[in-house]
């Protein structure tokens, strides 16, 4: 990247393997990224109709993404995550290792060449693991929702109540 | 169920860039939309339409379709 040369350590990104499932089966394997700071499972027009779904004019959006804003259309999709065997470079289709569950989709309705294909954000994603992450090992860690309370059990410590902003 | 995935690694300079398959598609590929399949790029376009009517006419399925970032490209937040 132009002025980047001081930067020695490479940019890591978070990605898994995942496929969707509307009225027929995806025909690809999409590499989605793991995005903690986005609100919802986002994808690509194009997926909308490989998969046979037309998102929902009345369950519609707008997010400011990249500086522009865009329309976003939910729909209700299968989500299938392969395991790391399926791995980026393989390919293949192996439903039977996927973890698979219902979630509302938000497609762009224009947008030529997302960088991603698919964005795995909080509501449909986060929602139904537990995702952990590290930098050290270069590596995230899916496993299941409940873990995070198995693992930290006490809830997280309570703050002071908000002070009132105003008497009624 | 615990499965730990490695993370996606975008070399940002000479000094960092490694060796291996990965390295050479992202050095072949930069900038292109790509359709992994068996350790290979089956097919590379410059947008994601492009390339899925590409494998649709070659009658290929089942890849990963996947985004190569350029290498002059700013770094993205999020979706950018």
């Amino acid at each position: 990247m132009e002025g980047h040369d001081f930067l020695v350590k490479p940019l890591l990104r978070p990605v898994v393997v995942a496929r969707l499932i509307g009225t027929r089966t995806g025909s690809h394997n999409l590499a989605g990224l793991v995005d903690s700071g986005a609100d919802h499972v986002l994808a690509a027009p194009w997926v909308a109709q490989d998969i046979g779904v037309t998102p929902d004019p009345n369950r519609e959006i707008r997010l400011k993404i990249g500086g522009s804003l865009r329309w976003v259309r939910f729909a209700d999709v299968t989500v299938q995550l392969f395991p790391p065997e399926v791995g980026l470079f393989e390919g293949g289709y192996q439903p039977e290792l996927a973890h698979e569950w219902q979630a509302q989709v938000g497609f762009f309705t224009e947008w030529d060449s997302p960088p991603w294909n698919l964005v795995f954000g909080q509501v449909g994603f986060f929602d139904q693991l537990t995702v952990t992450f590290n930098r050290d090992s270069q590596a995230l860690a899916i496993t299941h929702l409940a873990d995070f309370d198995e693992r930290f059990p006490m809830g997280p410590a309570a703050g002071p109540p908000p002070a009132p902003r105003f008497r009624p | 169920m615990l499965w730990l995935e490695g993370m996606w690694r975008r070399p940002v300079s000479d000094k960092a860039r490694p060796d291996g398959g990965l390295a050479r598609i992202q050095r072949e590929y930069a900038g292109s939309w790509v359709a992994l399949k068996n350790g290979e790029v089956v097919d590379a376009r410059r947008t994601p339409y492009e390339l899925v009517a590409a494998l649709h006419e070659r009658d290929i399925t089942d890849t990963t379709i996947v985004r190569i970032p350029g290498e002059q490209e700013a770094e993205l937040i999020g979706l950018g």
